[in-house]
């Protein structure tokens, strides 16, 4: 028996990718009014972005309950050696609460680890896939853990959003309330570290944005795990996984997408890449 | 009636002397308005530090000394004996370098003074009491809403106490001067009781406090004090005696400035303006923005509570804060007394035009130093700015190339760690400005906003002053001229084709982005006729018409 490794939905990992490490993903769900739908399982991003900028009300997106915690903890208790749940920030979401819950809940009869990474998206994705990876080779409990507190601080996730009012709107905009208002226009840079929202810096047109991830990219690279990802442009996304694989090819670079939780923050035309150096 | 002590002082604490001289000569007149000047220079710190929040200009003293000594310059070099001849020097003087309000109405007196001089050769204490009228007169006239409590108070308080001086007793000069003197400083104490905000603040007007100074430096020179110039210590207001500084009115008599209260209210089908008509009827500075799920809250009321639970009838309240401004008005006066320069850098911009400036500061620019109509600033001016901007590192964006190196020099001047980043037009400082990022180390934004300063190309479209050739292009004078970074591109007799020819000729075919900032001859209907045009002969391309208000420049561009 190996180590189970838990996550939420948010981590958007390609579903592909989980399933073949075996991680096991709690969705979050998302709101479009009064219809609730569970992020990967009721709804996927093409049909959430679609939404998302037709509909009248913006959505909205709530943890999963304690319950559906306690249930996975259970359904995992007596087929493994421990669980190590990792979530998102607590500070941008009550999902690491839930899970804290769902494991008192559980009385479980194996040992459960719940963790706030911090981290968000496939920031929280690569520490998930990394930790995923060792738990598959037969790593204990106590290693995974330390495993995975060091690896924290060594991510990194920057994204280039076409706007702010998403972010604004959906009350995650943190320091970078300071860009609003702007006279000019201009094209955002965020990274997302310890649960908060960062302004790094304002360009003025999306090429520039994107010229701006891959100077972030070289900065960073060579890396333990890569990623890149989008909310609704697929081919520049690729066109920068195609780049990476043509300097890393014998590494595995990961193309991911801005799942509805996330997407509601960052909006359509958003790209950012992530590494866990 | 004189009262006397056992020194011999008057009961103002000015010592008594003999008979001053019936007549003084022009460069009596000169001296005496020098040594003024260097008494000003030794209490100028003093005076900044009284000015009020939250207009921090920090500079009344230093404009007035700026203005004195553009006054004594002009007249240096005179060695006319003739009163008039010097005070009309000194006049010219003045209103060349005035610079602020506060100088600019102490220019105006000088004026004044020297109208009041004029055609005479040697004045004495009745020419000098005329002299004191007009300049107040003249200072009046020069404020289009004059406000009581200020330096307008106290020329004008002092023009009446000279006349009375003259026509009751034969005062000599220096008798003159010390009832002026005597009359300036009851003036400024009185100047809280006539403006508000002084009082609120507990301080005296500065400019007024400006113009005493003034006139106890000519006193110290009709008194042949010159040597306490040097050696007595500047008056800074906590060192004077307590009729100096108002104490603070008690809370009974003013008004309660209550709590600052900010929320954010998230719900759903929010409706700002109900929420804002509500509101404002518990409050002042009440702010109210937002949409139907978020609306953010600013009011100043003495009932937090109530404000508070009404929020909260129409969703989830967030992001609460609730200040006691008395509090606050505490942390102030104190943090006035010995500020404490922030961490973070401080970016101080060179520009012209009140549309830019606005844009400059919203991009989050510190400070401003207004180009002005000769675009070019002296190095004192950029100094100060740097100066002024709390904090101890700074970045100067000089936005054009005549203004390098005066920034440069500036920065040789100030023990700051400032760094100039060698802008040569507005497009390189908007774009350097969007880079920085106040959070960040210097030297890192350095290198951010020298990369972003690079990236963008710069358009200027001015008036050909004087016929002449750029390279192959022959130029009349009144063509237009479409200069791209710096070098002059096109020339034509038509507005709209400079315009469309330069942009085509700075590659706009590979660009995504113009900006266009319309200049203070263009009116925003003819700026906005031709950024469609520019949408229509270039599709696909983002064209932002911008007010820039700038002089000389009928637009100027960004291309990206």
């Amino acid at each position: 028996m190996t180590v189970s490794i838990v996550t939420d939905s948010t981590s958007d990992i390609p579903e592909e990718v989980s399933r073949e490490l075996g991680i096991h993903v709690v969705p979050l769900n998302v709101h479009f009014g009064l219809e609730a739908y569970r992020d990967g399982v009721d709804m996927h991003a093409d049909e959430f972005y679609r939404r998302l900028t037709t509909d009248d009300v913006l959505p909205k997106t709530s943890a999963p309950s304690p319950e559906t915690f306690k249930e996975a903890y259970r359904n995992l208790d007596g087929k493994t050696d421990g669980v190590v749940s990792i979530h998102i920030a607590s500070k941008m979401s009550a999902t690491y609460n839930a899970a804290c819950q769902g494991k008192q809940d559980a009385n479980a009869k194996c040992r459960i680890e719940v963790i706030d990474s911090g981290l968000v998206s496939i920031g929280l994705g690569l520490l998930v896939i990394v930790v995923a990876k060792a738990a598959r080779t037969g790593a204990s409990i106590d290693e995974i853990l330390k495993l995975t507190h060091e690896s924290i601080d060594r991510v990194t996730l920057v994204g280039a959003l076409d706007t702010l009012i998403y972010l604004q709107k959906g009350g995650r905009i943190g320091k970078a309330q300071a860009w609003i208002g702007s006279i000019l226009s201009f094209k955002p840079l965020i990274s997302f570290k310890k649960g908060e929202t960062i302004p790094l810096e304002r360009v003025r047109t999306h090429s520039k944005a994107v010229d701006k991830l891959y100077e972030i990219l070289k900065e960073n690279l060579p890396a333990r795990e890569v990623a890149v990802i989008y909310s609704t442009e697929a081919e520049e996304a690729e066109k920068m996984v195609g780049y990476l694989k043509g300097l890393y090819p014998e590494k595995h670079i990961y193309l991911s997408r801005f799942g509805p939780v996330l997407g509601t923050y960052v909006g359509p035309r958003s790209l950012g890449v992530s590494v866990l150096k | 009636m004189k009262d006397t002590d056992r020194s011999g002082r008057k009961s103002t604490g000015l010592p008594v002397r003999e008979k001053s001289k019936p007549a003084y000569s022009g460069q009596e007149l000169k001296e005496m308005f020098s040594v003024a000047t260097r008494w000003l220079e030794r209490n100028a710190p003093a005076v900044n530090a009284l000015n009020v929040f939250p207009v921090p200009d920090g500079d009344t003293g230093t404009n007035m000394l700026l203005t004195m000594r553009s006054t004594m310059q002009e007249a240096a070099s005179l060695l006319d004996n003739n009163a008039s001849v010097i005070a009309r020097a000194m006049s010219r003087g003045a209103l060349m370098g005035a610079r602020g309000n506060s100088g600019v109405i102490l220019s105006q007196i000088v004026r004044g003074l020297a109208e009041g001089l004029e055609g005479v050769s040697s004045f004495g204490p009745v020419e000098m009491a005329l002299a004191f009228e007009k300049a107040s007169s003249l200072a009046y006239k020069a404020m289009s809403k004059p406000t009581e409590g200020t330096m307008l108070t106290v020329i004008k308080d002092v023009a009446a106490a000279a006349k009375k001086t003259v026509s009751s007793n034969s005062a000599d000069m220096a008798g003159l001067m010390e009832a002026v003197v005597q009359e300036a400083r009851n003036s400024v104490q009185r100047t809280p009781e006539l403006l508000d905000i002084l009082k609120e603040a507990g301080v005296v007007d500065a400019g007024g406090q400006g113009l005493c100074v003034i006139l106890e430096g000519i006193l110290f020179y009709l008194h042949g004090d010159i040597e306490k110039v040097q050696m007595l210590e500047p008056q800074s207001p906590a060192m004077l005696p307590p009729a100096f500084m108002v104490a603070r009115s008690q809370k009974s008599d003013k008004k309660v400035y209550g709590y600052c209260t900010e929320f954010i209210i998230r719900g759903v089908e929010l409706n700002p303006d109900w929420v804002r008509r509500t509101i404002e009827a518990k409050g002042d500075s009440v702010m109210v923005v937002g949409d139907e799920t978020t609306i953010k809250v600013h009011i100043h009321t003495p009932q937090p509570g109530a404000v508070l639970e009404f929020g909260a009838t129409w969703g989830s309240l967030h992001d609460l804060k609730i200040q006691n401004m008395d509090d606050q008005h505490e942390d102030f006066l104190q943090m006035r007394k010995s500020p404490v320069p922030a961490p973070c850098t401080a970016v101080v911009s060179v520009v012209a035009g009140k549309g830019l400036e606005n844009i400059f500061n919203n991009l989050g620019n510190t400070a401003v130093v207004p180009g002005g109509q000769s675009m070019n600033p002296s190095t004192q001016e950029i100094l100060q700015a740097i100066e002024l901007v709390p904090s101890d590192k700074v970045i100067v964006l000089p936005n054009n190339k005549n203004v390098i190196l005066t920034a440069q020099q500036a920065v040789g001047l100030s023990s700051k760690r400032v760094h100039v980043l060698p802008t040569r037009s507005i497009p390189q400082g908007v774009s350097a400005l969007l880079a920085f990022n106040c959070e960040r180390e210097l030297e890192a934004n350095l290198s951010e906003m020298t990369e972003a300063l690079e990236r963008v190309k710069s358009i200027e479209i001015t008036k050909a002053v004087r016929a002449s050739k750029a390279g192959k292009l022959s130029i009349k004078k009144g063509d237009f001229l479409g200069i791209i970074d710096g070098k002059i591109t096109v020339a034509c007799d038509n507005l709209w084709r400079t315009v469309t020819g330069t942009i085509v000729a700075a590659n706009v075919d590979k660009a995504e982005i113009i900006t266009l900032y319309y200049g203070a001859d263009i009116k925003e209907e003819e700026a906005q006729s031709l950024g469609k045009a520019l949408r229509d002969e270039h599709p696909g391309l983002q064209v932002e018409v911008v007010e820039g208000s700038q002089p000389y420049y009928s637009y100027i561009a960004s291309v990206e």
